[in-house]
């Protein structure tokens, strides 16, 4: 009776878990970033792979290309009046990210080349300080995606390839934030979900159209259900607590579990067109749909006790990301390389949140590229302004979870690549 | 080619140091402190903060305790947490049979009666909403001084069954009425303790041990509120403690004193108007005194009407009326033989001359009154001290209830419902306020948070509740035949033993 009563003060706030445009990435090869990632239409190395997998029927040789991005993301969030924290800023602390691209391509026959690749699409996470405000809301995420992407392409004719892929992707998830009990008014601890998923599998199906000025490419990537079974929900009591006898009701209804969830990563439409105006100078305009929708609420689930189970709205919209780039050799080894992207955020104001606060963005990036023909090197840099978004229009509150208040946020990206191709 | 490196290198170093986040504007939310204030509201108090009407309480009471009527005046009653009692609700009184728990007092053609009860292990099934998962906004539980809202957990070893039905230990952790305050971290408190610590001195005819020495009183209210202060930034409205003997309880018999010079004020024997009887049939004026053991009463409690209508403790009988007419100046044997006349007289009208003296539990003395008057005096210079340490706002129940009684309040009045049976602001025990006294009170904690944060809720319109009584009392019958036996048994909870 008495543990059958206690079990229902857990309150809705407990966990909630997002992805995000924020948490989508596009970054898995330096020379294609550096472009913006518009090079859908374009083939030019092994990470397109990643951006058009049958645009590797036009990158002759078996090739290695490996990728790291370091991204140091920042955000801040200031407190709106009148609330006690009015004014105050609270910035996220200081993070390295770290996602890769690995990629190999190996030439079946004239026409058929297989290849696989291994990237982090989706990722990322924000840190808040102990005494931010919004710390029941999130106080530490980290979302990570591996995508493990084996590909065939097959040219139809000399200038058209259509691309089939797999992606068995695996997602890891870390959620802490902190707990509070009775109606949302008693901070007790915090919790922490951690999680690995089962493999989830998705497709792509791609094509490129290819002549010697002009470029077309198209992708569809699916969207792939990530199912988290015996995650671990774990919880931390406050020693501390000023009416301490909460401390015995806390730990008795908040005990170590197995949690569930799924996590939907979603699909994309992907469309480039490429044209070299000269022939040291080519650009590229890319659109990607992404079907964000997929991402309309997530569902929590205590097996152990159902009592706890909880569904957080995110309500996601589909969005677009309009890319531009643009190359530029200097000579048949060296490349200079730019972007410019216009990213729609799926994000509807009511999920604006710690977890991640996100916004329409524009990015910008340059870079370079070397290549001898065997050996290629690229670095670039980009910058994502994603800028300031209140939950607050005209001084109403708009945060699903009452949260509110202006964030403002950017992220910096360096990226390096190295290639290799044996003819 | 070096130029180039070295140019993007520069160039790269320009963008990312203007990358610096600007921080924003502050912005604003369409809200005032003072609405802040509103956010979460929390309740401690006795039985004034629960609602407690007519010796009892039931849902229609409870929904016109101040706290709720405050919550629906905010358009925030849904979301107001409430000890639910449904019908027919708990009252204090006791029955003749101990597997039974007496509802309210109901006013009836025969007078304040219980009409319905409960079997003991029945009582859960009126609690609807004993499984809410957290304390209860309004966390008063009727009966309760300050030491139980500091130290109390339990019903255990106190008689007073409110305790477990309002704090539900030991499922909320074995925590004080002021720690499941502090659990639910509101940014309101109404705090209205302090009446216990001194009423049932009242009650029970002037029994000065049952009032809390003054230094347990400062300390355990300082204990009260730096807990509250040092665990949630609340805005705290603080009730002070109004002159319990200025209650229907107490003074609806005060018209039946008279003025007899040298022999000083005494009680009377009256008529069904609380009307001294003037048992002399030519022109000058006879009032026969009634028998008290203790000396300088002022006051005569409630609960005598049914001992003084059905046992006839404290008439006089033939001995006690010679006495005083010689007392009077008649001989012995006027006195004597008028005695007899009067006695057949009274009896003659249904009522028992037993002679014998009313207890001093149904009497206040000039003495107790005083001492009572300056205990509730300490108790609120402490509040008032008190609520300048801790920046409380103080509501001054002390002299509302003095404005009730000197000049009434939105037509209503401190009288018992006997006496104004359509304006008074008191329920049928004599103590606690019916709908309407709990809408003046309302009213004046609204006054209060309006003009301490600059708010602008709206006054309850008090004149909806006039008549609470008035049908019941529309058939009543003359004083004489009403029953008011069911009044004796109303002040258990609320008088226990000596609190020092």
């Amino acid at each position: 009776m008495r543990n059958k009563f206690l079990v229902l003060f857990v309150m809705l706030a407990m966990v909630s878990v997002a992805a995000a445009a924020g948490f989508q990435l596009y970054e898995f090869g330096a020379r294609s970033s550096a472009m913006g990632g518009a090079v859908i239409a374009n083939p030019y190395d092994a990470s397109t792979l990643f951006y058009n997998p049958s645009g590797i029927a036009f990158v002759p040789g078996m090739r290695f290309y490996a990728n790291l991005d370091l991204i140091f993301p920042k955000a801040l969030y200031v407190g709106p009046e009148p609330l006690p924290w009015a004014g105050q800023v609270y910035n996220a602390e200081s993070q390295v990210f770290t996602p890769i691209g690995l990629y190999f391509t190996f030439p079946v026959n004239e026409r058929l080349t297989t290849g696989i690749s291994v990237t982090n699409p989706f990722g990322l996470g924000l840190k808040w300080s102990d005494d931010f405000p919004g710390r029941f809301v999130a106080r530490n995420t980290d979302l990570k995606s591996f995508y493990i992407s084996p590909v065939a392409a097959y040219k139809l004719t000399d200038n058209f390839s259509l691309g089939f892929g797999l992606d068995l992707v695996i997602a890891q998830v870390l959620l802490e934030r902190n707990v509070l009990l009775f109606d949302n008014r008693y901070e007790v601890g915090t919790s922490k979900l951690t999680g690995t998923s089962q493999l989830g599998i998705g497709f792509t199906v791609s094509a490129t159209y290819k002549t010697d000025r002009f470029g077309f490419g198209a992708m569809y990537r699916h969207s792939v259900k990530n199912e988290f079974k015996n995650g671990k929900a774990e919880f931390t009591i406050f020693d501390d607590l000023s009416v301490p006898n909460v401390a015995a009701i806390a730990s008795a209804i908040l005990k170590d579990q197995n949690v569930n969830t799924a996590i939907t990563f979603p699909g994309s439409f992907n469309v480039g067109v490429y044209y070299k105006l000269m022939d040291n100078f080519g650009v590229e305009l890319d659109y990607n749909y992404v079907m964000w929708s997929v991402f309309d609420k997530l569902d929590i689930e205590f097996p152990d006790d159902p009592r706890l189970n909880q569904t957080v709205n995110e309500n996601y919209q589909n969005s677009y990301t309009v890319r531009f780039g643009a190359h530029y050799d200097l000579n048949e080894n060296f490349s200079l390389l730019g972007g410019f992207i216009l990213d729609k955020t799926p994000q509807p104001i009511e999920s604006v949140s710690p977890l991640l606060p996100d916004n329409d963005r524009t990015n910008y990036s340059v870079g370079f590229s070397y290549n001898t023909g065997k050996m290629q090197f690229d670095a670039g840099y980009m910058f994502v302004n994603i800028g300031e978004r209140s939950t607050i229009e005209n001084g109403v509150g708009m945060n699903d979870v009452g949260f509110d208040g202006t964030y403002n946020s950017n992220a910096n990206l360096v990226f390096v690549s190295f290639g290799y191709t044996i003819k | 080619m070096k130029k180039v490196l070295l140019i993007l290198i520069l160039a790269f170093a320009v963008v990312w140091m203007g990358c610096e986040l600007k921080t924003p504007e502050t912005p604003k939310l369409n809200l005032t402190q003072g609405q802040l204030a509103l956010n979460k509201i929390v309740a401690v108090g006795n039985s004034l903060t629960a609602g407690y009407q007519s010796a009892g309480l039931r849902r229609d009471f409870q929904e016109h305790s101040y706290p709720y009527l405050i919550a629906k005046q905010l358009g925030k009653a849904d979301e107001f947490e409430m000890p639910w009692i449904e019908a027919p609700g708990i009252g204090s009184t006791e029955l003749t049979d101990p597997n039974y728990v007496a509802g309210p007092l109901e006013m009836t053609a025969e007078g304040p009666k219980v009409l319905d009860s409960t079997l003991i292990t029945q009582v859960p099934t009126l609690l609807s909403n004993a499984l809410l998962p957290r304390p209860y906004d309004n966390l008063a539980v009727p009966g309760a001084d300050l030491n139980d809202a500091l130290n109390t957990l339990t019903s255990e070893g106190n008689g007073n069954a409110f305790f477990d039905i309002v704090l539900r230990n030991p499922n909320l952790g074995n925590t004080s009425m002021i720690q499941q305050a502090i659990m639910l971290n509101p940014t309101l408190i109404f705090l209205w303790l302090g009446n216990n610590d001194v009423l049932g001195a009242a009650l029970n005819g002037g029994d000065l041990d049952a009032i809390t020495s003054q230094s347990d009183f400062q300390s355990r209210l300082n204990s009260v509120l730096s807990q509250l202060r040092s665990n949630t930034s609340a805005f705290i409205v603080m009730g002070n403690v109004p002159y319990v003997t200025d209650i229907p309880f107490v003074n609806t018999l005060d018209g039946i004193f008279v003025d007899f010079g040298a022999l000083g004020k005494l009680p009377v024997m009256f008529d069904s108007n609380f009307q001294p009887i003037d048992f002399d049939p030519s022109d000058g004026v006879l009032y026969l005194p009634l028998q008290t053991a203790e000396t300088n009463v002022e006051h005569i409690t409630l609960p005598y009407l049914s001992i003084y209508s059905e046992t006839g403790i404290g008439i006089p009988d033939s001995a006690d009326i010679a006495d005083f007419l010689q007392l009077l100046g008649q001989d012995q044997a006027t006195a004597a033989a008028t005695a007899q006349q009067l006695v057949l007289g009274i009896k003659a009208n249904g009522l028992n001359p037993t002679g014998i003296p009313m207890p001093g539990n149904l009497t206040i003395t000039t003495d107790e009154a005083q001492s009572i008057k300056d205990a509730i005096d300490g108790f609120n210079a402490t509040i008032a001290q008190l609520a300048q340490t801790y920046q409380v706002a103080v509501f001054n129940a002390n002299a509302m209830l003095t404005q009730l009684n000197e000049n009434g309040i939105d037509g209503y009045t401190g009288k018992y419902v006997l006496l104004d049976p359509v304006n008074t602001a008191f329920s049928l025990d004599g103590v606690h306020p019916n709908n309407a006294g709990y809408a003046i009170v309302a009213n004046q904690f609204i006054g209060i948070l309006n003009q301490a944060l600059g708010l602008n809720i709206p006054s309850i319109d008090t004149d909806q509740y006039r008549g609470q009584y008035a049908q019941a009392l529309s058939s009543r019958k003359e004083l004489r035949r009403l029953s008011f036996r069911a009044l004796e048994g109303v002040k258990s909870i609320f008088i226990r033993e000596s609190k020092n």
